[in-house]
């Protein structure tokens, strides 16, 4: 039945394949097309992976692989072109407050009454973080910069910002961490401190809850009382907090929301009556959407709901306007945002048994299509709205303003208005870096537009503001009518699209526009229609399959554990190769991980920690720390360390932070840059050199893709620091066995169409034939949503027990949330232990449908089938014949939607008495 | 007298030593659940242990047994046992029902060409576990064959290594 369904499966492959090839995606060349692409044709040559920077215009598109949410312009543009980069700093004039001894970010800037500006950033500096101010000085040029006095000397600090008060005092206001130590994430809270008259103030500690408090969002009103608004995680989950500064104290925290779901991003603006309305993003209906709430006094406002349709939508900003209308924009991207997407979607059967008729998935999911979920980098469009009199009213569309020859992809809005009533709207602008259709290609920048009586004025992209997503600006109206703009860069070119320089602060003014300021008739805002053929998720059936799985209790040497659920491979606009597109920011994997795939522990692995680049690292290690949420979510320090075949793919994890991640070790021979992504040019024992590291860190390592050419011939392993494999990964194949579940099958189609190429060495039957110890799990890799789990059983969740746990090979791996559980009298999967008596190996599963089949696998061969055509079974095997000495039995559950685990072996030494 | 009674009483407590001693011996009937009793089931046959064995069965199943026996040498009934556990290649209890004093269970009996299942009932009396009927033995084609190597290199690609 197993072979039927393979064979079912590679017929509509083949299918899909035919369909694909006459109106598919072209690949590019094969040094354009990256190896880390999923789905991507195999590079014809291997080699060095890290400058993807060239890639050749020219391929096929399929029709409609840029469809977006409300973007039917570029629908069928199927040619693009580059977009202009944007001036450099020095060509426009623009001041730079970075002089490149630190890594500059989170942008922010205030007017004092004299019209004087004030700007500060996060400098990340010798292994720690500052707060840098500066005066722009009465000549127009900025002042050498200030350093603020921090609550810890190496601090470690998110998102400063700054507000002035009724005394004119600057008052800067971040987050920072402390009570860390070397092995335990500390605890985040928000901080402020004031500027009067070449003096600081003391710090004043605004929160005190052990949880983290993160994200906050500063302004102030008419009378210049400061409010502060920020994400709170008292009981683990994101809830709205806010507090206020008279001008003689600060108020104590108080909560705006609260709830089990996780509320994200709050930001604050204040009307003139006093009213502050607070926009944020909560995925408290099973999707993210977009609220507005109010405050006045100490009265919280009811929830309002802004944008709640099926699509992703975030990221929320405020303005008030002198006449009363709140304005909110906020980001819409795919529809079903995180849900199942990969490789492998597009060969199973729909909720109708029925194979998709051709691969294209809902606009605005996966670029390719790939399942009914969209990728975390799925496009994105800026909307915005205006609430006005009790209803929501759509603001004039965005993307009638944009460049028609551009992609149209927008995210990241702050809107602001100024006392002349202008809407101001900053928001980040995706641009094509080549020529051609290539989706890899692309980088962000920043731009402004106002709005006029037509709608949306023509944007300007800010000079020198290339960079990543994630680029937190803030945008100030000035007291002539212009505007001030705060932001940063790092700097990277559209050649080398993929690749930060280095990032610095710059600060921006634009003089007052010509045009009267003015707002456009408005019409009633109407949520996006679902794309054809596209069904909301059903988050309720899922939710109830997690709660069995979290639920699962079982006794292991006398302790009690339980499974807990996690992704080891996922990637961000930090990894070179795909770079700022198809994966999202390295912040959206944590709303990915939390909310969308309630996860409980994960790995975010870009590339050598973001391309050996020192802040990519930095930021990816204090995101490990702030949303460190245990027991709900465990996230880890981790990356990926990808060697070419034959030595191999990697990741590598760590229960604690500030492991510099192991460079490749490169042939002396080689020329230029040293590699971002991966690297064939390494070193004979480059692997062994990494298990050395890794056994004096304490570090893991999982390989992966271990069949392609990014996998390995088996060559090494360590079981200490190698006790498990990505068997499976959603962007790709399993790589067990041929013939097996997802497997790519050799028979009916070519090695070389494989996603990754193809190495018969590097399936995972032979290190198990090789005698090496590997327990299984899966996991994502590029552009893959929640269709891979790494299931680990723990006694607890936290970081080194996961680790310990997966070390002790307590796994399993699945492509779904089944419930596997295999024992041996008292003895679980993975362990290794003699026996006297034949092996009875019991098989308990909690599917998510019915169970096709389930295999039993000793010593490579198959020993037992069955189709239980059940979703729970328990089936007890006792084995007649085994054979002295090593046994290593496993077994594979394959449901009858094709949902697949599998079961890590357990090894046993069968001495008969 | 007093000897004779010491040694009256000394020969009481070692037969029932005894006496309890071979119920905690005879492996079948103090089979705690079903499983066990199952177990116990196919270890009786593949040692050709005739009581054992049937101290697995009750009922009209066990009289049936019985009957079997009595119609042959005990030493052909034993064999038989033995030689019909002796190709099982595996066993796999792949439904198991039960309540407080009644059980199902079924076995599937894995063999070099073939599986075969069978479906016993079972029952609880003074809290031992017997089986009161089996099934007749339904014949299975299992999906694939007991001892199928996982891969088989091709005779194309073998010399190619892809």
């Amino acid at each position: 039945m197993w072979r039927w369904m393979v064979g079912t499966c590679v017929a509509a492959c083949l299918a899909v394949a035919l369909a694909w090839q006459f109106g598919g995606e072209g690949s590019g060349s094969a040094r354009a097309q990256s190896q880390e692409e999923p789905g991507a044709k195999a590079p014809e040559k291997k080699g060095d992976q890290g400058n993807p920077a060239q890639p050749a215009p020219g391929g096929k598109r399929r029709p409609g692989a840029n469809r977006r949410p409300g973007a039917g312009r570029n629908a069928q543009n199927l040619n693009f072109k580059a977009d202009p980069p944007p001036e450099s700093p020095a060509a426009a004039g623009v001041p730079v407050l970075s002089n490149n001894d630190s890594y500059d970010d989170f942008a922010s800037v205030v007017q004092t009454s004299d019209g004087t500006l004030y700007a500060a950033y996060a400098a990340y500096y010798d292994g720690h973080d500052q707060i840098r101010l500066h005066k722009r000085l009465p000549g127009g040029q900025w002042s050498t910069r200030l350093h603020v006095p921090l609550v810890q000397a190496r601090a470690d600090i998110w998102m400063p910002q700054l507000a002035v008060d009724a005394k004119d005092r600057v008052w800067v206001i971040w987050c920072e961490q402390t009570d860390q130590t070397r092995t335990k994430s500390g605890n985040w809270d928000v901080y402020a401190r004031a500027f009067e008259q070449d003096k600081w103030g003391s710090i004043v500690r605004l929160t005190h809850d052990p949880k983290p408090d993160i994200n906050p969002h500063v302004t102030t009103d008419a009378k210049h009382n400061i409010y502060v608004v920020w994400q709170g995680h008292s009981d683990n989950n994101g809830d709205v907090m806010l507090c206020r500064f008279d001008g003689q104290d600060w108020s104590k925290p108080q909560a705006v929301t609260t709830g089990s779901e996780s509320d994200w991003y709050p930001q604050v603006a204040l009307a003139a009556d006093g009213t502050a309305w607070i926009a944020f993003d909560s995925y408290r209906n099973g999707d993210y959407d977009v609220f507005l709430t109010s405050v006045k006094g100490d009265e919280v406002g009811p929830v309002i709901p802004i944008a709640t349709s099926k699509y992703y939508e975030a990221h929320p900003t405020v303005a008030c306007s002198p006449e009363g209308d709140v304005w909110v924009a906020w980001e819409q991207g795919g529809y079903n945002w995180g849900k199942d997407n990969g490789y492998w979607s597009k060969f199973l059967p729909g909720p109708d048994g029925k194979l998709p008729s051709a691969p294209a998935g809902p606009a605005g999911a996966h670029p390719e299509g790939r399942g009914p979920g969209a990728a975390l980098g799925s496009t994105r469009a800026v909307k915005a709205a205006v609430y006005r009199d009790g209803k929501v009213l759509a603001a004039p569309d965005l993307l009638k303003v944009l460049p028609a020859s551009g992609l149209g992809v927008t995210a990241m809005p702050a809107l602001a208005i100024g006392s002349d009533s202008r809407v101001w709207l900053r928001f980040r602008h995706q641009n094509r870096a080549v020529s051609g259709p290539r989706r890899a290609t692309k980088y962000w920048v920043e731009d402004v537009s106002y709005l006029t009586e037509q709608g949306w004025s023509k944007p300007v992209t800010l000079a020198g503001s290339t960079g990543r997503t994630s680029v937190f600006s803030r945008i100030l109206p000035l007291a002539d009518g212009g505007l001030a703009i705060a932001y940063s860069s790092d700097q990277r070119s559209a050649a080398n699209y993929h690749q930060p320089i280095h990032d610095q602060v710059l600060v921006w003014s634009l003089a007052k526009p010509e045009d009267r300021p003015a707002t456009p008739e408005l019409e009633a805002y109407e949520a996006p229609q679902p794309p054809p053929n596209a069904k909301p998720w059903d988050t309720e059936a899922e939710q109830a399959e997690v709660a069995a799985v979290r639920k699962f209790r079982t006794t292991i040497n006398g302790q009690e554990h339980r499974i807990v659920r996690g992704d080891l491979h996922r990637h961000s606009e930090f990894s070179w190769d795909v770079g700022p597109a198809g994966d999202g920011s390295y912040l959206d994997f944590y709303r990915y991980m939390i909310d969308v795939a309630s996860m409980d522990f994960g790995g975010l692995t870009d590339h050598q920690g973001g391309g050996q680049y020192a802040y990519h690292w930095w930021l990816i290690e204090k995101a490990a720390d702030m949303y460190y949420l245990a027991p709900r979510f465990v996230p880890f320090y981790s990356y990926e360390r990808s060697v070419n075949y034959p030595n191999g793919h990697r990741n590598v994890l760590h229960a604690y932070r500030g492991v510099p991640i192991f460079a490749f070790q490169i042939k002396l021979d080689k020329p230029g840059v040293f590699p971002g992504v991966g690297t064939a040019d390494v070193l004979n024992d480059d692997t062994k050199l990494l298990y050395q590291y890794l056994h004096k860190s304490g570090g893991l390592a999982i390989p992966h893709t271990s069949g392609t050419n990014t996998g390995t011939d088996w060559r090494d392993n360590d079981p200490e620091i190698e006790p498990v494999v990505e068997i499976y990964q959603g962007a790709r194949n399993s790589y067990e066995v041929v013939g097996a579940p997802r497997v790519h099958d050799i028979s009916t189609m070519k090695p070389s169409d494989a996603p990754g190429g193809y190495e018969a060495a590097g399936m995972v039957w032979n290190a198990l034939a090789k005698g090496y110890r590997l327990g299984n799990i899966s996991s994502s890799d590029h552009g893959s949503t929640h269709m891979s789990y790494a299931l680990v059983f723990v006694p607890q969740n936290d970081r080194q027990t996961i680790l310990d746990c997966i070390r002790k090979r307590q796994t399993y791996g699945a492509t779904d949330n089944m419930l596997v559980d295999v024992r041996v009298g008292e003895h679980i999967m993975g362990q290794e232990f003699d026996s006297s008596s034949r092996p009875t190996l019991v098989l308990k599963v909690q599917g998510t449908g019915k169970i096709d089949r389930v295999d039993l696998v000793r010593n490579n061969r198959y020993i037992y089938a069955t189709s239980p055509r059940k979703r729970e079974i328990e089936l007890k095997y006792t084995d007649m014949e085994p054979e002295t000495g090593l046994n290593y039995y496993y077994f594979r559950i394959l449901q009858e939607d094709g949902e697949v685990a599998w079961a890590s072996p357990v090894w046993i030494h069968y001495k008969p008495e | 007298m007093k000897r004779a009674v010491a040694a009256i009483l000394t020969l009481a407590l070692v037969l029932t030593a005894l006496w309890f001693g071979r119920a905690a011996s005879a492996p079948a009937s103090s089979a705690a659940t079903p499983g066990q009793c199952i177990d116990r089931m196919f270890a009786a046959g593949e040692s050709g242990d005739v009581d054992a064995y049937l101290a697995c069965f009750t009922g009209e199943q066990r009289m049936q047994l019985e009957r079997e026996l009595a119609a042959q040498p005990r030493e052909n009934f034993a064999s038989g046992l033995v030689a019909a556990i002796e190709p099982l290649k595996g066993r796999a209890v792949v439904h198991e029902a039960a309540s407080a004093l009644t059980a199902e269970i079924t076995v599937e009996r894995v063999y070099a060409h073939r599986n075969d299942l069978q479906l016993y009932n079972l029952q609880c009396q003074d809290g031992r576990w017997r089986i009161v009927s089996v099934r007749p033995v339904q014949a299975l084609q299992p999906p694939v064959p007991y001892g199928t190597p996982v891969f088989e290199m091709p005779e194309d690609t073998a010399q190619s290594g892809k």
